[in-house]
């Protein structure tokens, strides 16, 4: 009996150190979330404007139409819970900070997360160091806890040589663009699955928007301009989502900005955006995201600066 | 609770400590905590099924004790039919009931009846249909005395719900494991290692086999109005090793795990696909279930001993039973049907036990003629498995006549083909194991046994970390629905 526990044990002692120096291996991988944690922690300070949010405001806002100090700080889903967490983690080094730009739209009013929200835990608490209220399982917290997604990314990296950090110098997605978006890019029904939207107390996006009110008090009352924008979705999405979706998100959005009295964009039906600013159905590639940016750069400009 | 899943993880090595550091004193205490972890390990699930095994367990129990002091044979006859009634009655009331009350309003409907019946909502028990046909092998051994019946209660309960094997088999018979509770069960090292490997191939099996075959499979089956005919093959074939590789990984963890605690199961799958006949694959397929019909349904419905057409009848009974077992739909009773007229020429021309030994006994490679014989045998099979997995027999018509179009010499196109060209190499991986250990009863552990220490510290690495990287596609084990 000894003798068989103690080859168990050696055995599962060496997997358990193949699986530490995985993880080793894995967190030296640069990424969009250490890069972004490390330029937050050098630069922040010298930020005038920052934006934050999910992959909508991730694709499509592009930080050098507006000349300097400003910063993406969007990565794919990331909810108001982790754009709360980054701002209170940065917000001592943010002295200078003149705007916030944070993206509202359907997918943050959803129903319930989508099961690709607790794979992200690993990245934000691995890399930015955010200490989430709760965890689903521990196996969130490390790299191998996901140990396709961990070897895949060794793969890429080391075998491969691939960048897989995903964003530019300033935080913008650099994967979404033009040239790579796929043949049937309209087809992506991001809408399927997530339909409902009923105001049932306890649902996932009720704490989503008690977050995003908390962030836009706090900075609207340190005298930040907030700016919340619907970024614009194509057509063959905008025909699948349903009217009670649409106007319920924007009621949301409308709510908060009289609420705190901050601005509130509305890009959703616009319609200077065409299909050749689309990397898929709701996401902009670069050309859509410069045209956005320089939207709200204007709109600064005009609106709020007077120029 | 599942194999292939943390709490299982944290719960064999629990009770296996306890069972060997704790309770090794007496047979009774190791008996006490078998049913209860088993008890757990079932309750894990869905509690509320839990009285339905304690049931089945004091019934079969207590009709046992009265075989015993019965001698008239009126009198047992009815003992027996107790517990045939009831066990089956549990089973077709849980699984059957609504098949039949779909049927019989459908087939009145035709003759323009109409009849007004709800179907119930019934959740299936887990396991329903091996631990019905463990406790019937009990009370039939013990009525046709070939078993003398227990008078140990927890050694019978033990029986009855033994977790390795409780949901999904092995089915054992009272005669092989019954006897194992009442032995002193001392810790075997080289039997606790080839359990180890058992459980590891199980698992290697489940998880990166068949969990990848039912990914492309189940992508296939689910849209195939809108695939071509080359690619509805390998969706066949596909789920030909994903229920392969789904079944007897279960097995092969239920008899490895049972090994470690000093049990013996019967082996359920001998290289079934290697087979040169339909007749050697059904003596290699699910051998538990197989034996059992043959056991208690066609010897007694007088076997292969009276005329041919006594023969034909009960070979097309044990199949169609067989293939009903399985679930209630016509698709298995297709499936069974499809099987049995594959049996039939070997049948009337008295050539079914002409492939008796292993192929290619002692070579390396097969012949021309053995190949030839496997590959056709391979073919006519996966054909039967579209039946057993379609969702309804149009589903089923519509995938074969779909093959049989001009799409059939036309590229596969799979949604994802890197996916697929990596399953393929793994299916390719384990059909070599399978085939160099083919001669021996547990092939693995005797290849495994044959490669030097070192090295094979390396394959257990590899395969750990093989079944952590693909647990993400991780899918239920197929027969659980049975």
């Amino acid at each position: 009996m000894n003798l068989f526990l103690k080859k168990i044990t050696f055995i599962l002692f060496l997997f358990i150190i193949i699986l530490i120096g995985i993880e080793i291996i894995v967190g030296n991988i640069p990424n969009s979330y250490s890069y972004k944690d490390n330029w937050m922690t050098k630069n922040g300070s010298a930020l005038s404007t920052l934006a934050i949010g999910n992959s909508q405001l991730y694709d499509g806002f592009a930080p050098e139409v507006f000349k300097g100090s400003t910063f993406n700080l969007g990565n794919a889903t990331q909810t108001y819970y982790e754009n709360y967490l980054l701002l209170k983690k940065y917000d001592h080094i943010l002295t200078n900070l003149e705007y916030l730009i944070i993206p509202i739209g359907y997918n943050n009013v959803r129903e319930s997360p989508n099961i690709e929200l607790t794979n992200r835990v690993t990245f934000y608490h691995k890399y930015m160091q955010l200490d989430y209220d709760s965890y689903i399982n521990w196996f969130e917290l490390f790299e191998v806890g996901n140990f396709e997604r961990a070897i895949n990314k060794m793969m890429k990296y080391y075998l491969l040589n691939r960048d897989i950090v995903g964003c530019d110098s300033l935080g913008q997605r650099s994967t979404h663009n033009l040239i790579n978006r796929r043949e049937n890019w309209f087809n992506d029904n991001y809408i399927e699955g997530h339909t409902s939207i009923k105001s049932e107390e306890g649902k996932f996006y009720i704490k989503e928007i008690e977050f995003l009110n908390e962030v836009v008090e706090y900075y609207s009352n340190k005298d930040v301009k907030v700016i919340l924008v619907s970024t614009p979705v194509s057509k063959y999405y905008r025909n699948d989502m349903s009217s009670e979706q649409r106007d319920f998100f924007i009621a949301e959005a409308e709510k908060i900005s009289d609420l705190h009295n901050v601005f509130y964009l509305n890009y959703y039906k616009d319609n200077q955006f065409t299909d050749l600013d689309y990397y898929d159905s709701c996401h902009l590639n670069e050309l859509g995201a410069e045209k956005l940016t320089q939207k709200i750069y204007n709109f600064i400009n005009k609106e709020i600066k007077g120029n | 609770m599942i194999f292939n899943s943390l709490d299982f993880a944290i719960f064999l090595p629990v009770v296996f400590l306890l069972y060997w550091f704790v309770a090794q004193k007496s047979i009774k205490f190791q008996n006490i905590l078998i049913v209860i972890a088993s008890y757990v390990f079932y309750g894990w699930w869905d509690w509320r099924f839990l009285s339905l095994i304690i049931f089945s367990t004091v019934l079969d129990y207590t009709i046992g004790q009265k075989l015993r002091n019965e001698k008239q044979q009126s009198k047992r006859k009815i003992l027996l039919w107790t517990s045939i009634i009831v066990n089956l009655g549990f089973l077709g009331f849980f699984k059957y009931y609504n098949f039949f009350l779909e049927n019989f309003i459908g087939a009145f409907s035709l003759l323009g009846a109409k009849i007004n019946a709800n179907s119930l909502s019934l959740i299936l028990p887990v396991g329903i249909s091996f631990y019905t046909f463990q406790t019937l092998s009990y009370t039939i051994d013990v009525y046709r005395n070939k078993l003398e019946p227990s008078k140990d209660f927890i050694a019978f309960a033990a029986f009855v719900c033994f977790f390795p094997q409780l949901v999904a088999g092995p089915i054992e018979r009272a005669t092989n494991l019954l006897p194992q509770f009442f032995k002193k069960r001392k810790f075997e090292y080289h039997k606790a290692i080839d359990g180890m490997h058992q459980i590891l191939w199980g698992l290697f099996k489940k998880v990166v086999i068949a969990d990848n075959c039912a990914e492309i499979a189940n992508q296939i089956f689910n849209n195939s109005t809108d695939m071509n005919g080359s690619t509805l093959v390998f969706g066949a074939i596909f789920f030909t090793f994903q229920i392969y590789c789904d079944f007897s990984g279960y097995s092969d963890i239920a008899i490895g795990t049972s090994r470690l605690f000093g049990f013996d199961l019967k082996q359920n799958f001998a290289t079934p696909y290697f087979s040169r006949d339909i007749a050697e694959f059904w003596r290699r397929w699910h051998i538990s279930l197989s034996t059992w019909f043959r056991d208690y349904l066609y010897i007694p419905l007088g076997g292969s001993k009276g005329g041919t057409l006594m023969k034909v009848r009960n070979t097309f009974a044990i199949f169609l039973v067989s293939g009903f077992w399985h679930g209630a739909n016509w698709t298995f009773i297709i499936w069974g049907a499809i099987n049995a007229l594959y049996f039939l020429p070997l049948l009337l021309t008295n050539s079914n036990r002409k492939n008796l030994s292993v192929v290619a006994e002692g070579k390396t490679l097969p012949s021309f003629r053995e190949f030839f014989a496997m590959l056709s045998t391979f073919s006519i099979t996966v054909f039967a498995w579209i039946f057993f997995r379609a969702e309804n027999l149009n589903h089923a018509l519509n995938y074969i006549q779909s093959i049989f179009s001009n799409s059939l010499f036309s590229l596969p196109e799979f949604v994802n083909r890197f996916d697929a060209i990596i399953t393929v190499c793994l299916i390719i991986v384990f059909l070599t194991v399978e085939w160099f250990g083919r001669q021996d009863k547990y092939g693995f552990e005797k290849t495994l046994l044959k490669v030097k220490e070192k090295y094979r510290l390396i394959i257990y690495l590899i395969i750990m970390m093989m079944l952590f990287y693909f647990s993400n596609n991780s899918q239920d084990f197929i027969y659980f629905q049975f």
